[in-house]
């Protein structure tokens, strides 16, 4: 709490130096040198006219209007502004505090989660066992608290079925789910729908009977993908799925694979990539093995040449595997998402806003990269959760 | 001896704890639950509606084979305890060995330590091996103290008097063990045995994490992809497996006792 304070009552002499800097910046560029309307005390009105104004709300708590014409508007100054553009091609420098409509380019000042604010409230976040749903896990644990909220830290709960089964029952507020996960396993689905956005919003709308509210997706994809030892992926001639169907027919001996127990009975697993391909694994050649182990089994070369893993998971680029593109694109989307209980969600709705910003920024490269931080350069979840909220402007200033 | 006998006394359920009942319901009441139990079982799994992913394992063929794959590893794990523990306990209790048997039986008991999971997960990781044989070898070392153990105790406890008659009436060293020792050590070795046995079944299921398949197949399988019809077959299957082996073996056990005791 007393953090939260302290950064609160900073903000104002931070978004004025800022606003300062940015004017200045402007000013020099810009058509108009300096502010063409101006407010001087706190909670002022100003309304923009026609013309590209350039307006500046100073001292907080103003209510400023862009109106007609492509204006310039800096807030800034603490306080909760109320910016509306207006017309044109607006731009506005605001608090992350401030209300904000009908502007096209948006500039934060501030951490981006100093916008919300939880205090008072509590939430048990929990995750699944495995690098990326623990980082997951921190972020929101992290998130949370740097929004005032107490956390019950419960990451690295279990499995997928003991999160969901904690979940539903109440037991964790929220853990990340993927979209693909949420409707074949949890739903009882067998086929997956294609698209990223049909995906969610399908899951979402049956969840949602469920008590579960799907935040926003983030658009990294943990999705199935074969791999080989990349020194021997040129011999084998594979560089696409489809290349399989010439490798069982000529070397079948060489076309070795390990998955999952359960990948090789899912639908979306190597029952339908064989029939979407059509080219079917010698069945003595298909090993099933615990997932963790699949990585090394790959990188050996001894029990298998192939085998499946997650496109995200860090050991690919650890143990230096090379990912054979799906030409025929068969697998389904693994979005994540954070699954929030609707009890929660319905007293909390600024959790959509704040896990929304933070979705959208979970993409492949970054995922990808959090999960070798941990599985190869040994660093912790917490801190990899902490350096991606700090170096994206979640909780510190975006340089 | 200061070692205690693994489960002495008969597993609930089994034989020879009802003395009172007449023996025909004794024998018959452990399969008479059993088929009971499976055919709760398949009428549970008809009355279900079931989706692709779950036909693909609900299906009489693959139950076939991963019974087989579950039967064979429990059974050949067993036996080979058998062969490595009893004539290893024997040994170690004549009077030249008798000095090495704590070290061996600490030994056996680093490997009753070592969870299960630990073991199964050893050989494919440190000697990229996979499937039967790294099963095998991880139930054995697993299973292998509780008969070990067992045997010795079992061979300790005849009474002294009986060999010393034995040798009395001019048998030899060898005579006495297989004629007075070892009869008299069987009931405590089997129930060694039998302890062991129902450990490779349940343990026998982790081979489905190194391509060794058994029911535990369907328990993963039915776990992860949130398959109760799926999950409770694996499960119920395991169970009754166990227990049935577990039947067989106590009438294995009555017949090889000697009369009398």
């Amino acid at each position: 709490m007393p953090s939260i304070t302290k950064r609160l009552a900073l903000l104002p002499l931070l978004a004025a130096v800022l606003v300062t800097f940015v004017v200045t910046a402007v000013g020099s560029a810009g058509p108009t040198a300096t502010c063409t309307i101006k407010g001087t005390a706190k909670a002022d009105v100003l309304k923009g006219t026609a013309k590209s104004d350039v307006i500046c709300g100073l001292g907080g708590n103003d209510r400023i209007n862009g109106d007609a014409g492509d204006d310039a508007i800096f807030a800034g100054a603490g306080g909760i502004d109320r910016i509306a553009g207006g017309s044109g091609k607006d731009r506005a420098v605001a608090d992350p505090l401030d209300v904000v409509a009908t502007v096209e380019d948006v500039k934060l000042t501030g951490p981006a989660l100093a916008a919300y604010n939880f205090s008072g409230a509590e939430f048990t976040v929990g995750s699944k066992q495995f690098t990326e749903q623990l980082i997951l896990g921190q972020i929101t644990k992290q998130a949370l608290e740097f929004a005032g909220a107490k956390v019950n830290n419960q990451v690295g709960l279990g499995g997928t079925s003991v999160n969901r089964a904690a979940l539903v029952s109440g037991k964790i507020d929220m853990y990340w789910e993927y979209t693909g996960t949420g409707w074949i396993v949890h739903l009882n689905h067998t086929q997956p729908i294609p698209g990223p956005t049909a995906q969610w919003d399908a899951v979402r709308k049956e969840d949602a009977g469920n008590g579960i509210t799907w935040l926003a997706p983030g658009p990294f994809d943990n999705t199935y993908a074969f791999a080989v030892r990349s020194e021997a992926a040129g011999g084998f001639r594979v560089v696409k799925l489809s290349d399989f169907a010439t490798l069982i027919r000529t070397r079948p001996n060489d076309a070795t694979v390990c998955v999952n127990t359960e990948f090789s009975t899912r639908d979306d697993g190597l029952p339908g990539v064989e029939k979407h391909y059509g080219f079917k694994f010698p069945s003595n050649n298909v090993v099933k093995l615990e997932t963790g182990l699949i990585y090394k089994a790959i990188d050996d070369g001894k029990i298998c040449n192939f085998g499946i893993t997650f496109a995200t998971d860090g050991r690919i680029e650890g143990l230096g595997l090379k990912v054979i593109p799906d030409d025929k694109q068969f697998f389904p989307v693994y979005n994540p998402a954070l699954n929030v209980r609707t009890e929660v969600f319905n007293k909390h709705p600024k959790l959509a806003g704040m896990f929304k910003a933070i979705a959208t920024d979970l993409t492949n490269d970054r995922m990808s990269r959090m999960n070798a931080d941990v599985d190869i350069r040994g660093k912790f979840p917490e801190e990899v959760a902490r350096t991606f909220l700090a170096g994206r402007g979640f909780t510190k200033q975006r340089k | 001896m200061s070692e205690q006998a693994q489960d002495v006394a008969p597993v609930p359920g089994g034989l020879g704890s009802r003395p009172g009942l007449p023996t025909l319901l004794n024998y018959l009441a452990t399969p008479l639950f059993l088929t009971a139990v499976c055919v709760w079982l398949y009428l549970y799994v008809q009355s279900q509606e079931l989706d692709s992913i779950e036909v693909r394992t609900l299906n009489q063929e693959f139950l076939t084979e991963k019974l087989r794959e579950h039967i064979t590893l429990a059974v050949v794990a067993t036996v080979a305890v058998i062969a490595i523990a009893v004539p290893l306990g024997t040994l170690l209790t004549r009077q030249a060995l008798r000095r090495l048997s704590p070290v061996v039986i600490g030994i056996a008991n680093i490997g009753q330590a070592i969870p299960s999971v630990g073991l199964v997960f050893f050989f494919p990781v440190v000697m990229a091996q996979v499937g039967f044989r790294p099963v095998l070898y991880a139930l054995v070392i697993h299973t292998a103290l509780g008969v070990l153990r067992n045997t010795m105790v079992g061979l300790g406890q005849v009474d002294r008097h009986l060999i010393e008659a034995g040798r009395g009436m001019g048998m030899t060293k060898l005579g006495v063990l297989f004629r007075i020792e070892l009869p008299l050590a069987v009931p405590i070795i089997l129930a060694g045995v039998r302890t062991a046995l129902i450990l490779n079944v349940a343990t026998a299921t982790l081979g489905t994490f190194i391509n060794a398949g058994t029911l535990g197949d369907l328990i993963t399988n039915g776990h992860d992809l949130n398959r109760d019809p799926v999950l409770i077959t694996g499960g119920v299957l395991t169970a009754v497996l166990a227990l049935g082996i577990d039947w067989f073996a106590g009438i294995a056990e009555r017949v090889l006792r000697p009369r009398g005791l």
